[in-house]
């Protein structure tokens, strides 16, 4: 069955992901040192094969130089020298004798250049076995003049190889044939007399070859310039095949481009597409050149040879990797061995208890890691249940029992409550009286109807020989008593401060709690050290205090006394606690209802204000316009008269210069009507001025720009203010009249000043202290002699202006409020209450100064602005 | 000769302005034009007689186009021209805007003549002083 991966144990998990993730982290490394050490394995093969071919090639051209110089020396022996006939003889037996490479040598010469008598003359010496044999060569039937031995070195002036040779006869040795001409200088000319041919076995050759061993199955061969093999391990090939016709015979075209290389003399390392003759295995084949006489060598290198150390080395890795994987695995299925089988253990264990079996011995484990400490909270679960069943089966006894005695129980419950519900009924009409007096209480937010409908409600349903009703003032830390009613009569109203804490009213207000005593003497005690009453007050003995609290404010104190003893009950307290809810709320509710009453009739007068200076703004707009117009006129008039006053005066001087001509009673009267003339338009120009200077000051106060710093004679500004603002007045009401009091410091001299802003706070404060003085005149009558006072001071560094009136004076409360825009005493359309706001900010803000007013109520009021000298 | 053109809407300013400035007429160094309102003031000035025409006095509230935009078209069209604003307003806004406008002096009603002649005279020495 298979099963699916999550559902099989933590130990095939873990083998399962470790093992695979090990296994490819080996795969890869294998993998990737395989490839490395293989690449760099044929770098080394190719190095060492170059190497190996170059020494070989060394070697055979050493050799072979050697052997060739042989007959080249003795070419310029014959050549340089004369010999006997003998003596060339012996000469050449020495050389073939000596020489082991060489078989054979003779001096073939031409027709008759050496002895005159003789055509052929050739002496052969040459080995047979191990003796040295000679032969003459050349007769009819061996002309040696036409044979390629003698005739291409002849014909080519230089010496000259032939092709190797397999010579049968001669005990299977490959042979080859060096001829090299002889020349004679006969006279000036350099004649051809003859060839000097050696034999040479090329057994040399092969033995050099054929001891390379490359491995076990690698060998070297060499093949001729037309591809002949001359050596090769296998001796049936030799000079019977070329590299060409076994690359075609066995179909290997790469064998043929490496024969092709080969002959052309060039050299490299290739992998030929074939196996090897010899061994049958993939084999490389390394090649270079004979250079002397253009063979060329190959060495074969079987491929699977060279690669076997890798291979064997890479095996061994993958046994080691293999060994190292069963060891992990093994390793791992301890592990989780170790880990699963406590859990196992665990399972079991709460497989049983999960049946019911609380009582089971659990496994016990020693270790402290995380699968001990399981353990320790499994055997800490174990025992809570244990004792947790434990308890539920004493409940459950406990609980059967009580179920026994339920069914009495229920029986005694029914009885009784049969008994209160007919209590209930009693009280139900109770509560409909006070649910009827709650809704007639709290629909109403009068006051004293709110009194009189609770006094009357309690009298009817309990005994309130007194009855109380406390308003609690948090302002002023004190209780009211709004009602104070005793044996149906009305009593005086009282206070009772919050700090007096022998009164019971204060405690029930101060700790927010009923007191409910029928027996004052004996029980008071526990909230008072002592009740101070009047002697003549009959004792009280019952009584209830209960606290007025809606919304967790305190309202006040509600209070029942009787002077019966046990005149009270708890019935009679719960409904008294009842009425006093209603009342609360009611007198909240009334409360509220008065508070937004007074804010209405606060925001009426503000709104009334507002307009009021609104209009202001408008009349002062409208003023500017006004005076503007007047302008106008005024224009003309001022101008006019002053041109009037010239053109009298002219006239007056034109009629003194005819005077001759005029009766002397004539000049006079022209004089008198001149005069009074030149008068009347001086006047009218005067009063233009006038005009036109009042309604620049018109203008002054309608303007709002910013002024500008001017240096201004501060006694002349107050003066001239103090004038307008008293004129202002008269012009107003002309009942008006005040004793006008100057002190001026004469020293003062000009100071830098906004003249047209500072004389706006002279007229303001001036006006009103008029205004003040007046209202009190109108008051007192003829007794009261009113006084305005205007003083000014040099301090050195600044100028006091002092203004004092001795009128109504200003009230302590609103002292500190006159200053505030908008705030005035005078009665809406009188005043703006801007006017002392608006001089205020003139006096600090633009001018740095400051503007204090201290007054008595009823006898002065007195405004100090003092002025910086020094402003920019 | 210096030609002064004074627009206003009251007609008094006439013999008013021809007795204050009887002897300069007289000795002819000012010559006056009278326009009794802006839009009279720019039709004149269209015409070839109003050629030498260099100050132009001029009030600012007037029925119809008021002084204030007589001047604005004035500085576009005759930027030559000197122009003195004379009110009997002098408020701060009228004031500003008289000077972006370009106004060369603001003078307030009641006129002082001998500040105006003044001025005249001071001004017709700079257009002197800038042609020479």
């Amino acid at each position: 069955m298979k099963k699916k991966l999550n559902q099989r144990g933590l130990t095939t998990k873990l083998i399962l992901y470790i093992f695979s993730s090990i296994a490819i982290v080996f795969a890869t490394i294998f993998t990737v040192n395989y490839k490395l050490s293989e690449k760099m394995l044929r770098k080394n093969i190719e190095e060492s094969a170059r190497n190996l071919n170059q020494s070989i090639v060394n070697r055979v051209e050493i050799v072979l130089a050697s052997v060739e110089k042989i007959p080249r020396n003795l070419a310029v022996l014959v050549e340089n020298g004369q010999y006997s006939p003998e003596r060339l003889k012996d000469v050449i037996r020495l050389l073939v004798k000596n020489n082991p490479e060489i078989y054979g040598i003779t001096i073939a010469f031409e027709p008759y250049a050496f002895v005159k008598s003789e055509r052929y003359f050739a002496p052969y010496y040459f080995k047979s076995g191990d003796e040295i044999k000679f032969t003459w060569l050349g007769r009819d039937t061996y002309d040696y003049f036409t044979l390629d031995w003698y005739l291409i070195p002849k014909e080519l002036g230089k010496a000259h190889g032939r092709e190797p040779y397999y010579d049968e006869g001669g005990g299977n040795i490959i042979m080859s044939t060096f001829s090299v001409p002889i020349y004679k200088t006969i006279g000036s000319q350099r004649q051809f007399i003859g060839i000097v041919t050696a034999d040479m076995s090329l057994e040399w050759l092969q033995k050099i070859v054929n001891s390379i061993k490359v491995l076990k199955t690698g060998y070297g061969y060499t093949i001729t310039s037309t591809g002949s093999f001359i050596t090769h391990p296998m001796p049936e090939i030799i000079m019977n095949e070329t590299i060409f016709s076994i690359a075609e015979e066995r179909g290997y075209p790469s064998l043929r481009e490496i024969g092709r290389e080969q002959i052309q003399g060039k050299s490299g390392f290739k992998k030929p597409d074939y196996k090897s003759l010899q061994g049958g295995k993939p084999s490389w084949i390394s090649y270079s050149p004979i250079s002397l006489n253009g063979w060329s060598l190959g060495i074969v290198y079987p491929l699977e040879e060279l690669l076997s150390d890798v291979r064997r080395l890479t095996t061994f890795m993958l046994i080691l990797g293999l060994g190292g994987l069963i060891f992990i695995g093994f390793m791992i299925a301890m592990i989780s061995d170790s880990i699963t089988k406590p859990l196992r253990r665990l399972a079991k264990a709460s497989k049983e208890l999960a049946a019911g079996n609380f009582d089971i011995e659990l496994p016990h484990i020693e270790s402290n890691d995380e699968i001990g400490r399981l353990n320790q909270s499994f055997i800490a679960m174990q025992s809570a249940l244990r004792e947790t069943i434990n308890k539920l089966k004493d409940a459950n006894e406990a609980l059967e029992d009580y179920s026994r005695t339920l069914e009495e129980k229920v029986e005694l419950r029914t009885h009784e409550l049969s008994e209160k519900n007919k209590e209930l009924d009693a009280s139900f009409r109770n509560v409909k009286i006070l649910s009827d007096i709650g809704q007639k209480i709290t629909s109403t937010l009068n006051m004293d109807m709110i009194f009189n409908t609770v006094y009357e409600n309690v009298n009817t349903l309990l005994d309130a020989t007194t009855f109380l009703i406390m308003i609690y003032n948090d302002k002023d830390q004190q209780l009211e008593c709004r009602l104070a009613i005793k044996k149906s009569e009305r009593l005086p109203l009282y206070i009772q401060p919050m700090s007096d804490k022998n009164k019971l009213g204060v405690w029930c207000a101060e700790h927010r709690e009923p007191i409910f005593m029928n027996d004052v003497k004996h029980e008071s005690s526990k909230y008072v050290t002592f009740e101070a009453r009047s002697a003549t007050d009959e004792t009280i003995a019952s009584l209830i205090y209960l606290p007025l609290i809606v919304e967790q404010r305190l309202i006040g104190v509600i209070s029942v006394q009787s002077f019966k003893k046990n005149a009270y009950t708890q019935y009679h307290f719960d409904i008294l606690q009842n009425l006093a809810t209603y009342t609360a709320i009611a007198l909240d509710n009334a409360f509220a209802y008065e508070a937004i009453n007074r804010a209405n009739k606060e925001l009426k007068e503000a709104q009334a204000q507002l307009v009021q200076s609104e209009k202001m703004a408008s009349l002062g707009q409208l003023t500017a316009g006004i005076a503007h117009e007047i302008k106008n006129p005024l224009n003309f008039v001022n101008n006019f008269s002053e041109l009037s006053i010239d053109l009298t005066r002219e006239l007056t001087e034109e009629i003194d210069r005819f005077q001759d001509k005029f009766d002397p009673k004539m000049m006079d009267y022209f004089h008198e009507v001149l005069g009074d003339l030149e008068h009347n338009v001086r006047k009218i120009n005067e009063h233009g001025k006038r005009a036109d200077s009042i309604v620049k000051g018109m203008l002054l106060h309608s303007r709002g720009k910013p002024g500008e710093m001017q240096k201004t004679d501060i006694n002349n500004l107050v003066q001239e203010y103090m004038n307008l603002a008293y004129h202002g007045f008269r012009a107003q009401d002309s009942t008006f009249n005040v004793k006008l009091e100057t002190n001026y410091d004469a020293t003062l001299g000009p100071i830098n000043i906004v003249p047209q802003n500072l004389s706006r706070v002279f007229l303001n404060i001036i006006n009103n202290a008029c205004y003040s003085v007046h209202e009190k005149k109108k008051e007192r009558g003829e007794k009261f002699a009113p006084v305005v006072a205007v003083s000014t001071k040099d301090l050195g560094d600044k100028v006091e202006v002092i203004i004092r009136d001795n009128g109504k004076g200003i009230p302590q409360d609103i002292i500190d409020k006159v200053f505030n825009p908008f705030f005035t005493t005078k009665p809406t359309g009188k005043g703006t209450g801007l006017g002392l706001s608006m001089s205020y900010d003139i006096v600090v803000q633009e001018h740095k100064g400051e503007l204090k007013v201290t007054s008595a109520p009823d006898e002065y009021a007195e405004f100090c602005i003092t002025i910086p000298k020094n402003l920019a | 000769m210096m030609k002064i053109m004074v627009v206003d809407d009251e007609t008094d300013i006439e013999p008013l302005f021809r007795q204050r400035f009887r002897r300069e007429i007289r000795d002819g160094l000012i010559e006056c034009f009278f326009c009794f309102s802006a839009e009279n003031a720019l039709a004149y000035l269209n015409s070839a007689t109003a050629a030498d025409i260099v100050l132009i006095l001029s009030d600012i509230n007037m029925p119809g186009m008021n002084g204030l935009e007589l001047l604005r078209i004035l500085k576009e069209k005759y930027a030559h021209l000197t122009v003195f604003m004379v009110t009997a307003y002098d408020d701060e806004e009228k004031y500003k805007k008289a000077l972006e406008y370009g106004a060369d002096r603001y003078l307030t009603k009641p006129i002082d003549f001998d500040k105006l002649k003044a001025e005249i005279f001071s001004h017709s020495q700079n257009i002197r002083s800038q042609d020479a």
